[in-house]
């Protein structure tokens, strides 16, 4: 009499007879296996892979300074135009000088007008003369000679001429000869405005700050970064495995280095390289007093036996035991930024990056015991993105410090002959120090 | 058994030799009960024990050695066939057309693999996670990426057929059962 077999029984009955079989394996398998087996003096990753490393790292800086050289030849234009107006500002300023020497009006030509009212005093409103500078007068031409009242006015700037013309009347009005050295005191003859703009040392300096144009450190064309950036570092997974690994997994601390050097193309964009050394972490904890992860089977794959964590493959014989793994991976990155200045000293930065994965680090406990783990199924080459926003501040004319909190994630997954997808990302702020 | 895969880490081709020899005829099957036919198990087969010799060094416990190679060799065959999405769905269940055997002849492992083999691919995965490797249905979802009512059904489907054939191919007594 034929029974009709429970699920139990039937797969009892199927169990035991499939584990019981065994196979006849082909000899040839072997031939073909033992010809892909990795000797033992190989790198831990193919040549191959290494080729192309360097290939890519070629690349990309090819491709910084193709863009680079552009940028510069694009800029070679607006470059000229600075030069020129220095050189047409210093002719101006002694062409100023020696008007007033003579007591004439200051007979301006257009080529004059146009270069004053392209340099950077856009609202000139009243010329003074202060003492310091008149001194100067009569020794050089070359040194700064003038301290202009800037105002916020409204009004479009007046021409340079009505400037001029300021100047000379109020002088006549105060019927002061202006070059009279024996007369009362220089900065007295030279009152010109009837209320004397520079009042005091401080004030005098602060004007002469805002007119004369400072050296700054953004002045450079080429510049030196050294940045260091505290982070947090996760990983996006897709939605299969998120739910898992979300379960045991957690953000750790990270954080990034590295030697920059940028090129300002214009007052308001530069472009820069690096290379940068990026420690990403993770912790893997897996706690058998944890009521959901030890009553649900579903993480047995994870916590009982082994899977992919973030640094591969990890075996682990108990699952009623603790688990916990920190993972350090050390990539060595090249990336390509463009930074724009948005006001002031704000900016903006965004870019990409290629990283080669060159060095990883784990720890694995599973109780009191500590497990042996390594990397595996880590992709070697990766690119990502970098968006950062921020401020720099001068410190001198030759130093500034960045502030930037920066975001950073890589576009491809970071584990390689999986299932599922691992983009890696960080959070931090960029500190760093520009030459 | 550790001073095998302490040969195998040191790649040396005699340990690696004495690994494959142990474990091989175990792994093929199932190599063949997790794929389609012979070529799919023939290359899960070899790019498992690759895999293997080439990350044997993170295994800590020798004890877990068959534990460890069995998942890896699961864990390729799923890969296979999610790199190959279309044998999922352009494959039909193959007709019953197993010579009926007499009542009480002795029945074999090679012949229960072919009753397995025969359903579809899908069927197939999630019956033997489920029955043999002790996969939840949860984990079976997540890992062939379907739903865990899919995996239920699935496994539901692949009883009631095995069932079938099984109780036709055989006449099975308690007796049976108990061996």
């Amino acid at each position: 009499m034929k029974k009709q077999l429970t699920d139990q029984e039937l797969d009892a009955f199927l169990k035991g007879k499939l584990q019981n079989l065994n196979s006849e394996v082909p000899t040839s398998f072997w031939n073909e296996i033992d010809a892909q087996i990795p000797t033992a003096n190989q790198a831990p990753f193919r040549k191959n892979k290494l080729m192309a490393s360097v290939a890519l790292s070629a690349v990309a800086i090819a491709a910084a300074a193709a863009v680079t050289y552009t940028v510069i030849s694009l800029s070679q234009q607006n470059e000229e135009v600075i030069i020129a107006s220095e050189q047409a500002t210093a002719k101006l300023r002694a062409y100023v000088a020696d008007s007033i020497q003579q007591d004439s009006l200051p007979q301006i030509d257009n080529s004059l007008v146009h270069t004053y009212n392209t340099i950077n005093i856009p609202q000139v409103q009243k010329l003074t003369i202060d003492e310091n500078a008149f001194a100067q007068i009569q020794n050089s031409n070359n040194a700064p000679l003038l301290v202009t009242e800037i105002k916020q006015a409204d009004t479009e700037p007046e021409p340079i001429s009505a400037v001029s013309k300021t100047i000379t009347e109020e002088k006549q009005e105060n019927d002061n000869p202006i070059l009279d050295t024996s007369a009362s005191p220089i900065s007295e003859q030279l009152s010109l405005d009837p209320k004397p703009i520079v009042e005091s040392d401080t004030a005098d300096e602060q004007l002469t700050k805002d007119l004369i144009p400072q050296k700054n450190p953004k002045d450079r064309k080429w510049r030196f970064g050294a940045y260091f950036s505290p982070s947090y570092s996760y990983r996006m997974l897709d939605d299969v495995d998120k739910y898992y690994y979300d379960l045991i997994e957690s953000s750790a601390f990270a954080w990034n280095a590295s030697l920059e050097l940028s090129y300002q193309i214009n007052s308001k964009f530069s472009v820069s390289s690096a290379i940068d050394i990026e420690q990403y972490s993770l912790k893997t904890e897996v706690y058998a007093a944890n009521a959901y992860l030890s009553l649900n089977d579903e993480l047995a794959y994870i916590m009982g036996s082994y899977g992919y964590t973030p640094c591969g493959l990890t075996v682990i014989q108990n699952s009623n035991t603790d688990f916990i793994q920190s993972t350090c991976l050390y990539y060595l990155s090249i990336p390509l930024q463009v930074q724009y200045d948005v006001y002031k000293s704000f900016f903006v930065r965004a870019g990409l990056n290629y990283s080669l994965l060159v060095g990883t680090h784990t720890n694995s406990h599973l109780g009191k015991d500590d497990l042996y783990s390594n990397a595996a199924y880590l992709r070697r080459n990766n690119f990502g993105l970098i968006l950062s926003a921020g401020k720099e501040i001068s410190i001198n004319d030759k130093f500034s410090v960045i502030i930037a909190p920066q975001f950073r994630i890589r576009l491809q997954s970071m584990l390689d002959d999986v299932d599922f997808n691992s983009n890696a990302y960080m959070l931090g702020l960029n500190i760093g120090l520009r030459y | 058994m550790r001073e095998l895969i302490e040969g195998c880490i040191k790649k040396e081709r005699s340990s690696c030799k004495q690994l494959y020899d142990k474990f091989s005829a175990k792994m093929l099957t199932i190599c063949r009960i997790y794929t389609r036919n012979s070529e799919d198990a023939r290359d899960v087969f070899q790019t498992g024990f690759i895999r293997i010799f080439e990350n044997i060094a993170q295994l800590k416990e020798p004890d877990a050695l068959e534990w460890w190679m069995k998942r890896i060799f699961i864990n390729e065959s799923i890969l296979l066939y999610k790199k190959n999405a279309r044998y999922l769905f352009d494959e039909t269940m193959i007709s019953d057309t197993s010579d009926k055997r007499e009542v009480g002849d002795k029945m074999d492992g090679e012949a229960v693999l072919q009753e397995v083999q025969k359903l579809p691919m899908r069927m197939r995965q999630v019956f033997c996670m489920y029955v043999l490797d002790g996969f939840s249905h949860k984990e079976i979802a997540e890992k062939l990426g379907i739903s865990e009512g899919t995996s239920k059904s699935n496994l539901h489907d692949a009883r009631n057929v095995l069932r079938k054939r099984v109780s036709n191919l055989y006449s099975i007594s308690e007796t049976t059962l108990q061996e």
